[in-house]
């Protein structure tokens, strides 16, 4: 039996032409219909070209406020989950590693909610679910330092605990939360969606998101010696342990930028990555860059699927689980025989 | 070139090297006899760098082991574990070639001069038509073969082997214990822990005999194996005969 892939180069224009497509398309999908030649001119207006105006002020407005944000916003987004669980599966070598493994998710889930009871502005609710998505993972660091044994399976089981714990806490401020104005509002952001993008949550997640993704683009070839066990690689020359630290650390970073911004958006994370290594293996060098435009183009097809199916918004997260919890099962039921 | 001077190691309060002295010269292959437990494993961790707490000297040409750096060691000793599973699955190539990590900066790539070590080492032990092939999908003898070649890409003058021909069967243990001898007799050392004396006795140019963390006997193997060696080595009869393939030992049924 070879592995039988397919060219990695022709793969990959051919997802980033898909992703682009896409970006188009959903420019001008939606309510209000835009076309497309318009979008182009708007946007090279936007940039600075001296275009005609032929468009008018709402049409530059919803494109502009609205639409681009949005569809940048489901590609960072998707894209930055996607390669969190694509290295939190070699990190773990597990491949139902997913970003919300140590418990990024339930930590930014308690710290929106704690910020909307408190009726902070979202702006700081945003903030305050980056900083305990943070907080949490830091807290399961520590809490596996001090375990005896195997740092991986200390680190995801203290993940199970303080994501329970954590997740408890948002249940109960749910309890306490005023039944009329905070407790839907913290629904809606528990499911996850991205119509509240705009420029400064793309530019809240930005910087985090580039911080995070470059070291792991820069790594990628090494993340493949974690699938060898700690002892192999110091033997290879390579630092297992601190290789493993970093990936986390910059994974972690990317899943709390998305998840602050987005919602709790599960599924992405664990099956784009599998997705990616059908397509071209399990080498990091192809699958990381993969990883990254198969989620970005899944998850802007999935907040386009969300906003335009129905005449009221569908929240993402119900979306993906839909889409993914079926795959999942696909997953765990198919044949050992991988290629 | 490895120095061994009063070696100990602890795992905690259980010692389980205890004063171990010999030296390993250039070239050649060396037998690690001993019985489960002996200290044969724990041994090599020592000489990776693994175990930088143990007492005693252990140098390496001329240097502390425990001196070198991760990336420095990597290029003179190089470690061949028994095949172990992965979870997700590598073509050989590519395990092949991770043995050249410690030759590039943390952000690098391999590139070509990797490529071209890591298809060299390959061909060198004759399993270049495995290169596409998915690693879990090979058989142990293969698999073990990929192994070593990545310890060649590594481009280390050392081998360790840790029992190579655990779960091998009777051809290919003979298949790998020959390339093990071609390598040791064609610019490498080579470094074998082994469950089977016979293995030493026939393809050894030293043994090295470890009981209970202590050194036993050390030299050629025709001198120093024998029926009372393996005594009390295993606790068991054995016989050595005199065959047309060469000296054989045959172990009796235990009472």
């Amino acid at each position: 039996m070879r592995q039988r892939h397919r060219p990695v180069g022709l793969v990959m224009i051919a997802l980033a032409a898909g992703v682009l497509l896409l970006i188009a398309a959903s420019c001008c999908l939606g309510r209000y219909q835009v076309p497309l030649d318009q979008i182009v001119r708007i946007v090279l207006g936007r940039l600075g070209f001296s275009v005609e105006k032929t468009w008018s002020s709402a049409m530059e407005a919803a494109v502009v406020r609205i639409r681009l944000p949005r569809v940048m916003l489901s590609c960072m987004v998707g894209c930055a989950l996607s390669t969190a669980g694509a290295a939190y599966q070699g990190v773990f070598q597990n491949p139902m590693a997913s970003p919300d493994l140590l418990g990024a998710s339930s930590g930014a889930a308690f710290g929106a909610a704690l910020a909307i009871l408190l009726d902070a502005k979202m702006g700081l609710v945003t903030a305050s679910a980056f900083l305990f998505s943070l907080l949490t993972v830091a807290l399961v660091m520590l809490v596996s330092l001090r375990a005896p044994g195997k740092r991986a399976v200390s680190l995801i089981l203290g993940g199970v605990m303080v994501s329970s714990l954590f997740s408890a806490g948002t249940s109960y401020i749910k309890l306490v939360a005023d039944p009329s104005s905070q407790l839907p509002e913290i629904t809606y952001w528990l499911m996850g969606s991205l119509s509240g993008a705009g420029t400064d949550n793309i530019r809240f997640a930005f910087v985090p998101m580039a911080l995070g993704l470059l070291p792991l683009l820069l790594l990628r070839w090494r993340l493949n010696l974690l699938a060898l066990g700690d002892d192999e690689a110091r033997a290879l020359g390579v630092s297992a342990g601190r290789l493993r630290l970093t990936v986390v650390l910059c994974s972690t970073l990317i899943t709390a930028a998305s998840v602050s911004v987005s919602g709790l958006i599960g599924w992405i994370g664990l099956v784009v990555p599998h997705l990616a290594r059908r397509l071209v293996g399990n080498d990091y060098r192809a699958l990381l860059p993969c990883s990254m435009l198969l989620g970005a183009g899944f998850l802007l097809l999935a907040d386009d699927v969300s906003r335009n199916l129905l005449p009221t918004e569908i929240p993402i997260g119900i979306l993906t689980a839909f889409a993914g919890a079926p795959f999942f099962l696909y997953l765990i039921t198919r044949k050992e025989a991988e290629e | 070139m490895i120095d061994v001077r009063s070696l100990s190691f602890a795992y905690g309060t259980s010692k389980v090297l205890c004063g171990l002295s010999f030296d390993i010269e250039e070239g050649g292959l060396t037998a690690l006899l001993g019985s489960n437990g002996a200290g044969k494993t724990t041994l090599f961790r020592c000489m990776l760098g693994l175990l930088p707490g143990y007492e005693g000297s252990l140098t390496l040409d001329g240097k502390e082991i425990r001196r070198y750096g991760a990336r420095e060691l990597s290029r003179r000793i190089a470690w061949i574990p028994q095949s172990q599973s992965l979870t997700f699955n590598y073509p050989a190539f590519d395990m092949v070639l991770m043995g050249t990590a410690g030759q590039m900066g943390p952000f690098s790539s391999p590139g070509k001069r990797q490529r071209r070590a890591a298809m060299e080492a390959m061909e060198r032990l004759g399993i270049a038509h495995l290169a596409k092939r998915g690693f879990l999908h090979l058989s142990g003898g293969e698999r073990q073969l990929v192994l070593v070649a990545r310890a060649l890409a590594q481009q280390a003058k050392t081998l360790l082997m840790d029992e190579p021909c655990a779960s091998l069967d009777f051809g290919n243990q003979s298949r790998v214990m020959a390339q093990a001898h071609d390598l040791a007799h064609g610019g490498y050392t080579v470094i074998m822990s082994t469950h089977h004396p016979q293995h030493a006795l026939s393809y050894a140019d030293r043994v090295i005999a470890l009981s209970g963390g202590r050194l036993l006997r050390s030299g050629a193997p025709e001198k120093v194996m024998d029926e009372e060696l393996m005594r009390s080595l295993y606790g068991i009869e054995t016989a050595f005969l005199d065959s047309p393939m060469g000296r054989i030992v045959v172990a009796g049924r235990p009472a």
